[in-house]
């Protein structure tokens, strides 16, 4: 039996520094083209917020955050620049790890727009299983390093495999080195043209649980962007959805805003857009239209905010 | 704890370990802790309904062997499994009959008011019970003698390889393992790890990946037009076997590992000619189980044929309903009832002629069309079996056959890119193993392209694996 075991623990151990050499050798070449990615692929993006981006405006949150803000109206009528960090399928664990990333640099943003969802809170493992994209930059950062632990116990050894971390991406990354794919987006906004929903306005309800990670890491990000003298707006965008009442996400959200004193702008329900469906393409996201008339409110009520912080006017 | 979860990653070894540094006589214990230590991980209290299942047929058993009295062992014997079947009821049959009851009692503008039970499905429950019903039935009928220990017992109902989905392993193969003093082998831990990581290739990069498409589909299968409910049916066709094949693998090689021999439970079932041999390919552990104690209970094929069609009618409809508690899968069960029904009749009336017989064995074309005919028949009842509502099976049934676009392929077209080489992959695999069976890669008389191929496979795996959000389809049964 000893003889047996040696046997095979040899030949195991021969076998795992074949699979570890690979997944360096593979590992290495996948990183090298990952970060070579134009700005076609979304996830040039992601490198871009956690690693460049030091525009005066910056936009954080999920899909909602990414399709809703036009930089147009915001440079043209503030004129300062604009970036728009929010990713499709992410939110607050997503948009902290990308302010901290940001707070860490000198060049420190001026006003912060974050996006939440209405039902922001609710605790689903998909908001920690979806932080996989983040995994390319797991041994770069401290703060992705930070918020990807809590996506399991043993997240921390699954990440020393480079082929886990670029786990499902490489084609992605052929296609955006090839140049194979068009660039749609305009300073990480991207517009959804030519689609407009049809269905009848409906009532939406559903039970929140509250994951408290995801409401501490909120509190978070406003008291890091208020300790770097950023403007912070909350700003819950507009939904083609009735909702019977407050969800207990954006009740939890008020509280904290208040207590803090960060500005909230709600227009989740707005009439405007609950009565025009032409301006949606289902009933979280606008379309092309309906983000350029939503990003002209936001930026002129920025605009007004802004003359009233100049002249003192209250 | 769930095979592609990474705490199995960590405990299957140390079990290993621990197993093969134990003396003998301790290792049942090891294993014994280690299995239900498995199972609480999940939800801890539901381990007391392993222990009482286990209990319950343990005494029952001893008491069906002690007792000379045919009525009396046939009263120890029912109630062993009436016992056991009224907790599978409870938690997994009572809101459905309860809700079927409501419905019914409607129609009729009747009243039933008898509120739903909000609590979760056991894991394995279907399984552990089918396990030790059989083990009481082998014993009442005189085929296996009680096993007296119950340590041995109890680790024979809650063995951790095969405990949350199969194979359903007989008494008289596992128990006498129990018995047994395994050194550690070297040839049979390299098989176990071979079948591991084949099972980890078809869970993790096959099923998982379809189930994302599959999922997004049928679950909003309103939305969608009959190619794209077409193509998700595909997919769901080799989903459900990567699924529960992979799990089978990753359960028989994890024992094969330890020195268990657990039976083989699914051997290329789409490549069979006919929904009977499909049958014998498909979850074997199963359908032998249905067969040794459903179908031949009621007389199996040695009666008139009227009444062997109803004996396999009856088979597959209570094996329907073991797959899960709704009526798709009682109409999933009954449908391929009716195709065997079918089958039968036309052996006996229509297709006699030994010309028939001899094109079937004979010509490559008509054995090619009996196995893509077989496929799109298991395919088309893949549909109720995972249509969430019986009318929302129906409305996908209509609309495959009715309306046509392109298909559904979402933002990612990386997405289909994957799964549709890993499908390729499965199949070359699979068609290689039934027709080349001494060409396969694993067992390459050359080591280099051996570790090439368990390289490559890892390397798969780890890119081209789903990793996250996935529940295996069958702990809902």
């Amino acid at each position: 039996m000893k003889h047996q075991l040696n046997k095979f623990l040899k030949k195991l151990a021969l076998m795992l520094s074949l699979v570890f050499a690979t997944d360096f050798g593979i590992g290495n070449l996948l990183e090298h083209f990952y970060f070579r990615m134009g700005p076609s692929a979304p996830e040039y993006n992601t490198t871009y917020a956690l690693n460049k981006a030091e525009e005066d405006i910056l936009v954080f949150g999920s899909s909602r955050a990414q399709h809703h803000y036009d930089p147009t109206p915001f440079e043209e009528n503030l004129n300062k620049t604009f970036y728009n960090t929010g990713q499709d399928g992410q939110g607050i664990l997503y948009s902290y790890v990308v302010l901290k990333s940001i707070l860490q640099r000198s060049q420190k943003p001026r006003i912060i727009l974050l996006d939440l969802n209405p039902n922001e809170f609710h605790a689903h493992q998909d908001d920690y299983d979806r932080l996989s994209e983040l995994l390319p930059y797991y041994h770069s950062n401290k703060a992705v390093k930070e918020v990807v632990d809590l996506k399991s116990n043993f997240e921390y050894l699954k990440a020393q495999s480079y082929l886990y971390r670029y786990n499902s991406l490489p084609l992605t990354i052929i296609m955006h080195n090839l140049s194979l794919e068009e660039d749609n987006t305009e300073k990480g906004f991207e517009p959804i043209p030519d689609q407009v929903w049809t269905e009848e306005l409906q009532t939406y309800t559903e039970e929140e649980q509250i994951d408290s990670t995801e409401v501490r890491l909120f509190k978070n990000f406003l008291e890091a962007a208020q300790k770097a003298n950023c403007e912070v707006y909350v700003i819950i965008s507009p939904s083609y959805r009735k909702y019977s009442q407050e969800t207990l996400s954006i009740q939890l959200a008020e509280e904290i805003c208040e207590d803090l004193g960060v500005n909230m702008l709600d227009y989740n329900q707005d009439a405007h857009f609950l009565k025009n469906r032409s301006l949606f393409v289902d009933p979280t996201h606008l379309n092309e239209d309906g983000a350029e008339i939503y990003s002209k409110i936001i930026a002129s009520k920025l605009t007004a905010a802004n003359i009233k912080l100049i002249t003192g006017l209250h | 704890m769930l095979f592609n979860s990474f705490s199995f990653l960590l405990f299957f070894p140390s079990i290993c370990l621990l197993y093969f540094a134990l003396p003998a006589r301790y290792r049942w214990v090891l294993l014994l802790a280690g299995s239900y230590y498995f199972y609480m991980n999940w939800i801890p209290v539901y381990a007391l309904l392993l222990f009482l299942s286990t209990i319950i047929t343990y005494f029952c058993a001893l008491l069906i062997h002690k007792t000379h009295h045919a009525s009396k062992k046939k009263a120890v014997l029912l109630f062993s499994l009436v016992s056991n079947f009224s907790i599978l009821f409870f938690f997994k049959y009572f809101n459905f009959i309860n809700e079927s009851v409501f419905e019914l009692l409607s129609q009729f503008n009747m009243r039933w008011e008898v509120p739903n039970l909000h609590i979760l499905l056991p894991v394995g429950i279907s399984f552990y019970t089918f396990q030790a019903v059989g083990y009481s039935i082998d014993v009442y009928r005189g085929n296996l003698k009680p096993e007296k220990h119950l340590g041995i017992y109890a680790l024979f109902v809650s063995f951790f390889p095969q405990l949350v989905a199969g194979p359903i392993e007989r008494a008289a193969n596992l128990l006498p393992q129990f018995h047994q003093k395994f050194d550690f082998n070297y040839h049979r831990a390299v098989q176990g790890l071979k079948l591991m990581l084949w099972g980890f290739f078809m869970k993790l990069v096959v099923a998982d990946r379809l189930s994302i498409y599959v999922d997004a589909v049928y679950n909003n299968a309103d939305k969608h037009d009959g190619t794209t409910l077409l193509l998700a049916t595909l997919f769901f066709t080799v989903q459900i076997y990567g699924d529960f094949a992979g799990y089978s693998y990753i359960a028989i090689g994890s024992a094969r590992v330890m020195g268990f021999n657990l039976m083989m439970n699914f051997n290329q079932p789409y490549f069979a000619k006919s929904i009977a041999e499909f049958w014998s390919r498909w979850h074997i552990s199963l359908s032998t189980w249905f067969r040794d104690y459903v179908y031949i209970s009621m007389g199996g094929n040695r009666v008139p044929f009227h009444r062997w069609q109803f004996n396999l009618l009856v088979t597959f409809l209570v094996s329907g309903i073991w797959h899960g508690a709704n009526w798709t899968f009682v109409l999933w069960g009954t449908m391929h009832g009716v195709f065997l029904i079918m089958s039968n009749i036309s052996k006996k009336y229509i297709f006699r002629q030994s010309i028939w017989n001899r094109l079937a064995t004979n010509s490559s074309v008509y054995q090619s069309l009996q196995i893509i005919t077989t496929i799109m028949l298991v395919a088309f009842t893949w549909i109720l079996f995972r249509a969430n509502t019986l009318s929302d099976a129906f409305l996908i049934i209509s609309k495959i056959f009715t309306t046509a676009n392109v298909p559904f392929i979402g933002d990612s077209r990386s997405y289909m890119v994957y799964s549709i080489m890993a499908i390729a992959l499965l199949f070359i695999v699979e068609y290689v193993r039934e027709y080349y069976p001494n060409i396969e890669l694993f067992e390459n008389r050359k080591v280099q392209v051996r570790y090439f191929s368990y390289t490559a496979m890892a390397v798969i795996i780890l890119l081209f694996g789903v990793f996250d959000g996935g529940q295996f389809i069958y702990f809902q049964f």
